[in-house]
């Protein structure tokens, strides 16, 4: 055991996969000679060559398409995107190609597609997105977002190790900010399982990704006000593991999602609509959501402060649910 | 704000005149700090301020006479001015927003909070957040899901539950509220009242010298209320019989230690007589049920409670085991046993107390040979057990010793008569008389 920070799990889970499996590749920008732009990836190309760890150059579509084939021929490519938000450029190769493959002619499409997501840094539009929502609504896709350094590297082997292609997410401003002990043996976090990482009776908070952390930090100051919240970290959006933070809004009858992309359209309308249709008779209160304003993410900082949900706008929101 | 007035210094006195100024106005003031001095024609004192805060008016000069009670300068208490323009109230100046450093947390205004509230908190608009939580004291009529279902598991009518006084947002009646208001009917008294009306003086006592008064306690109030009512709701008989408990008294002589070794719990007369009373009750459902107006409301399932007497406080709980009739008799033992455990050391919740449809008490647990229990509302029926004792009974003819039991059924007659109460004894009785004398295995238990 270590203890690491949330960007070395991803890069432990990457390297120990690579050691262990051949055919696991890597591609992206930047990634072989530099190291990645957020050094996940040092080391890497003197370890295992460039026939395994590949520069792009600056075409997401024809990487991932590339990626793609790959993987139809036997390998099981790792493809990252230097920032999230330009996934966008692949959209087609991954929703068109890599999700509905095995469906239409039975060749499984072992490709993870991972980047950094999530802003809160002043990175401006095209740095700071949470893109889930594109693809959780595309059948063939699995989608996860770890939130904490354990999950990120136990989530990453699962999403290499799986046959279907993965959307990891993980979340640029987690990357140096949390540390934890994480074992050094070979561990998994299976896809499709949520995890309460804050137990309690009297609110559930169904959350992913940085918003972990901001609702376990809602959960300490309500705690000390007299209210237990139970934090249900989703870890994976598809599948989506519905029996935990059901059961859990079954104890508490109160349910806040809170997630940091925009709320309109945001996943946490597909949570809250299964809360509201198979928990209906437990309710206490309306399900409540908490997201981003429906802006792209502004460069200024207030702005950018004003659009996302802060750990005050969530302690409102639940308060407020607490209290109806 | 606070407005210094002159005061009065003696009964007598009606005016007083203000020598000096001990602040001027713009001085920040403690409490009890001399503000003035006075003269009247009694005395010559200093005036404290009554709060802190700042000088902000001097409304009488020095050398001035004034009556008493008249305002004679004004302090703003501190924060007063904080208060004003805070931010929860009305809009900040635009020049606000976009400042240089923008920390994480400080929140522009303007249409963005009025986007961000209706956005980020969908279902409640600012104007109404503003009023906060505020427990009313008008009953609401509006119910959510969890409050109905909590109130039907518990077995609390619409009624009661539109008379409850809510702590949710508008005084909205709150899940927790039902469980509250539940658990506080279970161990804590209800006011008397008297609701049809006192009864006539000369049958109240009137305490005398030498008398030792003592008040009832929450238990004696709440035991006394529900007897009262139970016996003011209910015509009640009773039907009386003796039953011959010589194959039960073997049967536990016989099988009683493997029993426990097995079930984990003891075979008792009163595990016998649950699962024959239940059996019994599958044929005589009359005395399964409730009356409401003129229907009588034969229940689906037996909600068996066993009476207990807790022994500091002397209080009866009645626990209940749910759906009696499909227990076996390990099953009944293990269940009177776990509730009586948990009776006694105070950890049962309001769902083990609610919900029973027939009653099985023990006075003969006191040596008595039975009593005539008073019926636990809304049930129908009240099964009581008196000492098993050994007595000369015929057999055959001839005189014998047999350990014998009585069993008294209080009913409620609007619901049923002699006929059905005795036969229902009867029933219980044969199958009591017909129980083996050892258990074939620990698995026929």
């Amino acid at each position: 055991m270590a203890v690491i920070t949330y960007l070395e799990a991803i890069s432990q889970a990457l390297r120990d996969e690579m050691r262990r499996d051949d055919n696991v590749i890597l591609l992206g920008e930047d990634i072989a000679v530099f190291g990645g732009a957020f050094k996940v990836t040092v080391g890497f190309l003197d370890e295992f060559g460039e026939d395994r760890v590949i520069d792009t150059p600056i075409s997401e579509s024809g990487f991932t398409g590339a990626a793609c084939g790959a993987a139809v021929e036997g390998l099981r490519p790792v493809v990252e995107f230097q920032f999230a938000d330009f996934i966008a450029c692949a959209f087609d190769q991954i929703v068109n190609y890599a999700a509905k493959n095995y469906y239409r002619w039975g060749i499984p499409m072992p490709v993870v597609f991972r980047g950094p997501a999530g802003g809160g840094f002043r990175g401006g539009p095209y740095h700071s997105q949470n893109p889930e929502a594109w693809f959780t609504h595309v059948p063939g896709l699995k989608v996860v977002q770890p939130s904490t350094p354990y999950d990120a590297k136990g989530l990453l082997i699962a999403a290499i190790r799986d046959n279907n292609p993965v959307i990891y997410f993980e979340h640029k401003h987690l990357y140096r900010r949390i540390k934890e002990d994480v074992p050094d043996e070979d561990y998994v976090v299976p896809i499709g399982v949520a995890d309460v990482k804050r137990e309690g009776t009297d609110l559930t908070v169904v959350t992913y990704g940085a918003m972990v952390h901001e609702s376990l930090a809602v959960a300490e100051r309500l705690s000390r006000e007299g209210a237990e919240c139970e934090v249900v970290d989703l870890r994976s959006l598809c599948p989506l593991d519905r029996d935990t933070f059901l059961a859990s809004v079954r104890k508490t009858s109160r349910a806040l999602v809170v997630h940091e992309a925009q709320l309109t359209g945001g996943f946490g309308g597909e949570v809250a609509a299964i809360i509201a249709q198979e928990a209906f008779d437990v309710l206490d209160a309306p399900v409540t959501r908490v997201g981003a304003l429906d802006v792209p993410s502004p460069y200024a900082a207030s702005l950018e402060d004003a659009m996302l949900p802060t750990e005050e706008k969530i302690y409102t929101a639940a308060k407020n649910v607490l209290e109806y | 704000m606070i407005e210094i007035v002159m005061p009065q210094m003696g009964e007598s006195i009606a005016e007083g005149t203000i020598i000096k100024w001990l602040k001027k106005v713009g001085d920040s003031v403690d409490r009890d700090e001399p503000l003035f001095e006075i003269t009247t024609d009694k005395v010559d004192t200093e005036v404290p301020a009554p709060a802190a805060g700042t000088l902000t008016e001097i409304l009488v000069k020095e050398g001035e006479t004034v009556d008493i009670g008249t305002p004679v300068a004004v302090i703003t208490e501190s924060g007063e001015d904080v208060k004003a323009a805070s931010p929860g109230e009305g809009m900040q100046s635009k020049a606000d927003i976009g400042q240089p450093d923008g920390k994480k947390g400080d929140e522009p205004d303007g249409h963005f909070r009025a986007a961000q509230s209706s956005q980020v908190i969908s279902f409640r608009r600012e104007s109404e957040k503003a009023d906060g939580p505020s427990a009313s004291t008008t009953p609401s009529h509006s119910f959510s899901p969890a409050v109905l279902k909590t109130a039907e598991r518990c077995g609390m009518s619409l009624d009661t539950l539109a008379t409850l006084r809510g702590s949710g947002h508008g005084g909205r009646v709150t899940k927790r509220d039902v469980e509250q208001y539940i658990l506080q009917q279970a161990t804590s008294p209800l006011e008397s009242d008297n609701s049809a009306g006192s009864p006539p003086k000369e049958y109240l006592y009137q305490p005398q010298d030498g008398d030792e008064r003592i008040q009832m306690s929450a238990v004696r109030k709440k035991i006394a209320r529900h007897m009262s009512w139970s016996t003011r709701i209910s015509p009640h008989a009773t039907a009386i019989v003796e039953c011959d408990m010589s194959q039960a008294a073997e049967l536990m002589e016989t099988a009683g230690q493997r029993f426990e070794a097995s079930v984990g719990a003891p075979l008792t007369y009163t595990a016998l007589v649950a699962e024959a009373a239940v059996k019994a009750l599958g044929e005589f459902r009359a005395l399964n049920a409730s009356v409401v107006g003129d229907e009588i409301v034969l229940k689906p399932s037996v909600n068996l409670g066993i009476a207990v007497a807790l022994p500091e406080s002397g209080e009866l709980i009645v626990p209940v085991i749910r759906k009696a009739e499909e227990r076996s008799l390990a099953g009944f033992a293990k269940s009177i046993k776990e509730l009586a455990v948990r009776a006694r050391s105070h950890r049962l919740t309001p769902e083990d107390v609610q919900g029973g449809t027939f009653t099985l008490t023990n006075p003969g647990i006191f040596g008595g040979l039975t009593g005539t229990p008073i019926l636990n509302q809304p049930e129908v029926a009240i099964l009581g057990l008196g000492a098993v004792i050994k007595r000369p009974v015929v057999v055959d003819e001839a005189i014998t010793i047999r350990p014998v039991m009585m069993m008294s059924l209080t009913f409620d007659h609007r619901a049923s008569d002699g006929m059905a109460a005795f036969q229902f004894l009867a029933r219980v009785r044969e199958h009591l008389e017909a129980l083996p004398t050892d258990f074939a295995d620990m698995t026929n238990a």
